[in-house]
């Protein structure tokens, strides 16, 4: 049995003691599968959706990251939960597919993504990653099964977006999307404030696939919520003979001084980034129009030692822009900075617990300065119920148990899916301790 | 053009090395000792590449089979390499409480690839030509107090190599010894170091050396000089290090 050692999410809050397993392959999971473990990716969700509850070990997937099969014709590629993003788009870009949704990051395993049922920059236009998985299997504590839409449809819907609670994805079915190069036509577009923001995406995304705006969200007055629109259609230059050049990535080496990342060094960059980052048309390279953030290794590590906080919450509409623009006023408010700060609309998801609604999504991510921050981003959880919002579990580690339920009302259909396969909790994550899930 | 044996396909290396050959055009046969797993990771590389690939379940241990499966090899593929990942990596502690673990690290790092190889190098000889490319490690460079078993294993391993080497000197045969720093794989789980490096980087490498002839390839590179130091810290202040 291994030693615990300590692990963390991406966002390095909280972390925690634990042991960690690395079954090699599919074929040797099941013993592995009989103590309390939580199914563990690559560790990229932001807080403790991916570590395991007290007494439980984490099932690492990065060894269970072998291909199956690939239908060139449907599309359909056929792998192990645990591949990342990364490998599929180096199998699949020089045979001219692209993923059908993808996270702000390659470095993503299958299973955590659907586990996740991450959305992309194209979620106004064909919504999660739910609608392009056909089938998977899952090993439960109740057995293993076969799910798709329609064999098993309740555990199906309960495990995409399910975050790990039902069991471990141990094959997937996806189906990629045939594209004619592995450039993207890209606009982008200065909004001068939230309001202009907001006209400018009703103007442009549904002319675009992809459309997503970073926002300096430390403005204020009349400046507030500028930012830049970024919008994006798949180019039709061909991909022949491009198996795409790999770019030398840089990486963090250490955990920065906590220092690096304060208010004025944030206003700085925002305000740097607002000034002088690129407009107009241009064709880029897929990775820097979907994955800017993956040039730089460890990026993480540049909020030094106590982690950072990264805060997603969906406004639906009607409501959507009034309550973003009350999410920034209380952000500038309270003083609380946000390196990065993403605004991106949204339609439905239709899993059993969904996070995207139709209307705004907004995400930040912001620098941990204990309870000081707790506090402040209760105070904003509780502005964004009052507009009928939610939290997005994937990048959360602090939100309270009965603010989740407020959020959540499908919790309890939720909940008695995953207690039909996983009665005892055998399976559990700091998540669901949190949030006080098995009291539900 | 013959196809190049993977021994224990089944390894990260020699996954990714085995990604290389088949993205350079070369055909390969894959062994392990597992078929269930043999069979996922064949399945794997024929998503990758589009053709079957051969499979041979063929354990290290198994000294008594070598010879047969050898002959049955050769008797279907026309041979031109052999690449060799076979080694466990015990933790000390285990090894010490119990010898027979010590044993196995030796049988599986040093005498089953050696028992196998000794096999192809003949073959080679025979026909001057082809290549033995084998897994050792920077930890067989010198004699280790925290990893005792493993790394005199590789010792023995990078010795017996290098007298292949010697002995096939006048032949068209490459006997080459691939000495790996720190790789992302099952053996390292979980191990965190700014020199890890993923098991494409450690099989481009290996690829390319083979191409250049090289005898000695250490993946990557840095691992040269920082074994050219370790290895000249004299005895009393290494001990001292308890490296
Ligand atoms: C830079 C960055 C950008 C991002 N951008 C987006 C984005 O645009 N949209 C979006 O939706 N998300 C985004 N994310 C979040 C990320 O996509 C999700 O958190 C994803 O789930 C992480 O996958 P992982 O493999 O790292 O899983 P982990 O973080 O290891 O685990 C995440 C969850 O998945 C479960 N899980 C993992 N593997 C399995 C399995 N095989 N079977 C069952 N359950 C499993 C775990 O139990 C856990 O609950 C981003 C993250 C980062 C770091
Ligand atoms: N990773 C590193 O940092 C590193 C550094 C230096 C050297 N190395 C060496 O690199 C080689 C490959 O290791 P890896 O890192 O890729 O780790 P790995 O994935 O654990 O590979 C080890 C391989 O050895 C196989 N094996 C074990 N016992 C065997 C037996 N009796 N018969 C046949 N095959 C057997 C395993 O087969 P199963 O899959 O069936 O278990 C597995 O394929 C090893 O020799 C290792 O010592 C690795």
């Amino acid at each position: 049995m291994p030693s615990k050692r300590t692990i963390s999410g991406w966002g390095r809050y909280p972390v925690i003691e634990a042991r960690e397993e690395f079954p090699a392959g599919r074929e040797t999971l099941s013993p592995k599968l009989n103590a309390p473990y939580l199914p563990r990716g690559q560790g990229r969700s932001y807080g403790d959706a991916g570590l395991p509850a007290s007494d439980h070990t984490a099932l690492n997937t990065s060894y269970l990251d072998r291909f199956i099969s690939f239908d060139p014709v449907t599309g359909i590629l056929e792998a192990e939960g645990g591949v990342t993003l990364e490998r599929i788009l180096r199998f699949s870009l020089p045979r001219g597919f692209f993923l059908p949704v993808t996270p702000g990051t390659m470095f993503v395993s299958l299973g955590g993504a659907l586990a996740s049922n991450v959305h992309g920059k194209n979620h106004h236009r064909c919504g999660s990653i739910e609608h392009f998985v056909t089938e998977f299997e899952i090993g439960t504590p109740s057995g293993t099964f076969t799910c798709s839409r329609e064999s098993n449809r309740e555990l199906f819907l309960a495990t995409l977006g399910g975050y790990g609670l039902t069991g471990t994805i141990t094959r997937a079915n996806l189906k990629l999307k045939p594209v004619t190069s592995i450039q993207v036509d890209c606009l982008r577009i200065r909004a001068k404030n939230l309001e202009a923001m907001f006209r400018l995406f009703e103007e442009h995304d549904t002319n675009f696939e992809y459309s997503v705006a970073w926002m300096d969200a430390l403005a204020k007055g009349g400046n507030r919520g500028r930012g830049i629109l970024m919008l994006g259609n798949h180019s039709d230059m061909p991909v022949t003979g491009n198996r795409s050049r790999e770019k030398t990535k840089l990486r963090v080496p250490f955990p920065m001084p906590g220092m690096l990342m304060n208010n004025a060094s944030l206003k700085v960059f925002n305000t740097a980034i607002y000034l002088f980052s690129r407009h107009g048309k241009s064709r880029e390279n897929f990775e820097s129009f979907f994955y800017p953030l993956d040039r730089i290794l460890d990026w993480n590590l540049l909020y030094g030692k106590q982690g950072f906080l990264q805060y997603q919450c969906v406004i639906p509409d009607p409501h959507g822009q009034q309550g973003i623009e009350s999410c920034l006023r209380f952000l500038s408010d309270n003083g609380l900075g946000s390196f990065v700060s993403v605004l991106k609309r949204c339609g439905d998801d239709e899993v059993m617990l969904p996070f995207c609604k139709r209307g705004y999504t907004l995400a930040l991510d912001i620098p941990f300065h204990g309870t000081k921050t707790l506090r402040a981003l209760d105070r904003l959880d509780a502005l964004v119920i009052d507009y009928g919002g939610r939290v997005y579990l994937t990048k959360d580690a602090r939100l309270k148990p009965e603010a989740f339920r407020a959020m959540y009302p499908e919790y309890k259909t939720w909940m008695d899916t995953i207690r039909h396969f996983n009665p005892e909790g055998k399976i559990s994550s700091r998540l669901a301790e949190r949030l006080k899930l098995w009291d539900a | 053009m013959g196809r190049i044996v993977i021994f224990s396909a089944t390894s990260g290396i020699a996954r990714a090395v085995a990604e290389e050959f088949l993205a350079q055009g070369e055909e390969l046969v894959l062994t392990g000792r597992s078929k269930e797993s043999l069979d996922a990771v064949a399945r794997d590389l024929q998503v990758l590449s589009g053709k079957a690939i051969p499979c041979f379940v063929w354990d290290v241990l198994g000294f008594a089979e070598h010879e047969r499966l050898f002959r049955e090899l050769i008797a279907v593929h026309d041979i031109s390499g052999l690449f060799m990942a076979a080694g466990i990596q015990i933790p000390q502690k285990e090894c010490d409480a119990e010898p027979a673990k010590t044993l196995l690290t030796f049988n599986t790092n040093l005498n089953g690839p050696v028992a196998v190889m000794t096999l192809f190098a003949q073959h080679f000889k025979q026909t001057n030509s082809g290549f033995i490319s084998c897994v050792s490690s920077v930890a067989g460079d010198r004699g280790r107090g925290s990893i005792t078993a493993y790394a005199s294993s590789k010792a023995g391993l990078s010795a017996h190599l290098q007298g292949l080497a010697n002995r096939l000197k006048n032949t068209g045969v490459l006997i080459q010894c691939v000495k790996p720093g720190y790789v992302r794989t099952p053996m390292t789980a979980g191990l965190r170091s700014l020199l890890i490096v993923s098991p494409r980087w450690a099989a481009r490498d290996i690829v390319n050396a083979i191409r250049k002839k090289r005898e000695v390839v250490y993946t990557p590179f840095f691992w040269k000089y920082i074994m050219l130091v370790i290895r000249a810290i004299p005895e009393p202040l290494f001990r001292k290090l308890g490296l």
